[in-house]
């Protein structure tokens, strides 16, 4: 299997998916969709990545790997078979939950749509603020959450994995989302944590800056002379993370 | 004390980014500096260790060009000879006379040096040191040490950085500072492979505490070097005639086949060389190397006072004294703060941090309120001293730290 398969697999279950949980209490409409919902699914590749979603008292939660209980295993042949159906080019195969299956088409599909019209934007939807807000916080949980998928299996990324220290990086848009990646050699992880915690920050002026910078239209030296982002702390940890960031562009369009 | 403000600069670097990669690109690019709102981007003139910036702010340089400025900014001796030369001639159909002047005043400068080659930058002459080595040796492989500055040309970056290749660094071989074993195990591992070992003659990493060789650590590194029938290549572009005109390996007593020199060899003209030993001239010499700009005379002229006035005025003495007493002077106000300032490297190119604070955070403040006030301190970097740095410059320093300390004590 290519490594660009590997990688985009598991950015699509790792970190895409990821923005369902966000996505729930977001968007009204899909809020008010799964407002009942009590569902568990899994995504299994084949001697490859797992990931599971659950669905229940209007909340979601994505996690890498099983829940011990599952409703429905939608299983696939190889990363590439993954990548394809979610290019929307292919069907998984049931393993469990048959009696299910039209719930997957006929409902669950609207939470994918949904969260594939929040991470395709255009010049046009960019200009409602509501959408970029939202356009912003999953871009930033999608590049935050394929930072280890990219480390793992990109050369290059894997080589800035080794470089990596102990340490935390605490990045925060100002008025909007944050996030908090703990690090050591390599290792990367997206944890629960805030600036105090932090041994390195990286703060984004406004929305809009985070939004070019998630979707690598940021030249970032400038930016830091600009101001738009300001950083402190161990800050060679951030050049790092940065050269892994750079690596995700490559292979997620 | 008043604290500095910097429009004009900030306006200026809105226009650079539409019309130049990064606004300011390398080591100038404003981002390591920590916050960037504390520094200026762009300057206006500078005399003596002080610099002012387009929005007429003062500073006294502890930065020094990030090397270059030795002597101070328009050295006045220094600078009549290379006005001279300005008047005469400068990029021409042809060497220059001073050129052998310049490469004479070297040899019988630096212990080692039988021979001198000139260059531009810095890594133009550490990539020809490794050529060198590579024809002297017949091998193919380059040891380098792990956080060790030798340029950006492809062979000394690593490859996970963007532009590089995993090819570029197929025949470099990283190692550790002052680790014989770890030297040991590579040259086992790679018997009869290893052109040449390149190394600054201690370490000084950016973001980390510098340091000093181990006692016997270079004899050591000479002695497997010559068994092994490796080059050794020191590369002295930013410690070269701080530490010691002769070469820092006379202080940490040994002697290498090539040792590369620039920024501070003609008080910042744009100037390298190469300087070794007989041995290896044959083999420097049949490598084809050169550029456009690499016979002007005037930088060859700026050297060779640049040269002869350390060595007249104790430049080397003069600026560990003037690192010495600012040592003890920044580390006594930190204490009185109850801080711990460390300071490791070399006095007259020193590594300063507050160890308070693992993450830097705390340091990264301090050096940023002393440069509001006028004393440029970076936090990742080490300093530079220059033999322009007065008593009544360390004076205002240590009042600036001072207060910048009475801040710091007061912001956390
Ligand atoms: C130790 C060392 N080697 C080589 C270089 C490269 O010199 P240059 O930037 O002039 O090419 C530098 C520059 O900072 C340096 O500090």
């Amino acid at each position: 299997m290519s490594v660009e398969e590997k990688i985009k697999a598991g950015v699509n279950l790792y970190a895409v998916i990821k923005n369902i949980e966000q996505l729930v209490v977001l968007d009204p409409e899909i809020k008010e969709l799964v407002k009942n919902w009590k569902i568990s699914i899994e995504f299994r590749v084949k001697n490859g990545p797992v990931a599971s979603i659950r669905f229940k008292d209007g909340k979601c939660e994505v996690i890498k790997g099983k829940f011990r209980k599952v409703d429905v295993v939608l299983f696939f042949f190889s990363e590439a078979h993954l990548n394809k159906m979610f290019d929307g080019n292919a069907n998984p195969l049931p393993l469990k939950g048959f009696t299910r299956l039209g719930f997957l088409d006929k409902e669950f599909s609207k939470v994918t749509d949904k969260l594939e019209y929040y991470l395709k934007p255009t010049p046009e939807l960019l200009k409602d603020e509501n959408y970029m807000r939202i356009n912003t916080i999953f871009t930033l949980v999608t590049a935050i959450n394929a930072l280890p998928v990219i480390m793992e299996f990109d050369p290059k990324a894997k080589l800035t994995g080794s470089h990596l220290t102990d340490g935390s990086l605490f990045i925060n848009v100002e008025n909007g989302p944050s996030a908090f990646v703990k690090t050591g050699p390599n290792f990367l992880e997206v944890e629960e944590g805030d600036s105090e915690k932090a041994t390195c920050e990286m703060t984004l002026r406004n929305i809009n800056i985070a939004n070019q910078f998630f979707s690598g239209e940021v030249d970032i030296f400038s930016a830091l002379a600009k101001q738009d982002i300001k950083i402190n702390g161990q800050t060679y940890l951030l050049d790092n993370i940065g050269l892994i960031l750079d690596r995700i562009p490559i292979y997620v369009s | 004390m008043k604290k500095y403000s910097y429009k004009k600069s900030n306006e200026l670097f809105e226009r650079a980014v539409e019309v130049i990669p990064n606004g300011i690109y390398g080591h100038f690019s404003p981002a390591p500096l920590v916050p960037v709102s504390a520094y200026p981007f762009y300057i206006e003139s500078a005399e003596g260790s002080h610099f002012t910036d387009v929005d007429g702010n003062e500073f006294i340089d502890y930065m020094c060009g990030y090397g270059p400025m030795v002597a101070g900014y328009k050295n006045k001796t220094i600078d009549k000879a290379v006005f001279e030369q300005y008047q005469k001639v400068d990029t021409v159909t042809g060497a220059p006379e001073v050129m052998v002047d310049l490469a004479e005043e070297m040899v019988k400068t630096i212990s080692i040096a039988d021979w001198a080659f000139f260059a531009k930058n810095g890594n133009d002459v550490t990539s020809y040191a490794l050529m060198a080595a590579r024809e002297h040796t017949q091998r193919k492989k380059i040891i380098r040490l792990k956080g060790g500055y030798h340029g950006v040309h492809p062979w000394t970056q690593s490859p996970d950085h963007p532009g590089i290749i995993f090819d570029d660094a197929k025949n470099i071989i990283l190692g550790k500072w002052n680790d014989i074993d770890d030297l040991k195990r590579i040259i086992k591992e790679h018997k009869n492979e290893i052109a040449g070992l390149i190394s600054t003659p201690y370490h000084h990493p950016i973001f980390f505490d510098n340091e000093m060789p181990h006692e016997g650590y270079w004899q050591e590194v000479e002695k497997i070097c010559r068994k092994e029938g490796i080059v050794l290549i020191i590369d002295e572009v930013r410690t070269g005639f701080r530490i010691d005109e002769r070469g820092a390996n006379e202080t940490f007593g040994f002697k290498p086949d090539l040792i590369c020199f620039s920024k501070a060899m003609a008080n910042g003209y744009p100037i390298s060389a190469l300087v070794g030993t007989n041995e290896i001239k044959s083999s420097v010499s049949k490598v084809f190397y050169t550029g456009s700009f690499w016979f002007s005379a005037v930088p060859m002229v700026a050297s060779l006072e640049t040269i002869k006035y350390l060595k007249a005025n104790k430049g080397v003495e003069k600026m560990h004294d003037y690192g010495k007493k600012m040592e003890k002077g920044l580390v006594d106000l930190a204490n009185k703060y109850g801080y711990d300032l460390k300071v490791s490297g070399h006095p007259a190119m020193p590594f300063y941090r507050i160890t308070d604070d693992p993450t830097t955070k705390l340091h990264q403040q301090w050096c940023a309120e002393c440069t509001l006030r006028g004393a440029y301190f970076t936090s990742h970097h080490n300093w530079f001293v220059s033999t322009a740095h007065s008593e009544k410059d360390l004076k205002l320093t240590l009042e600036i730290a001072d207060d910048a300390f009475n801040a710091l004590k007061k912001n956390n």
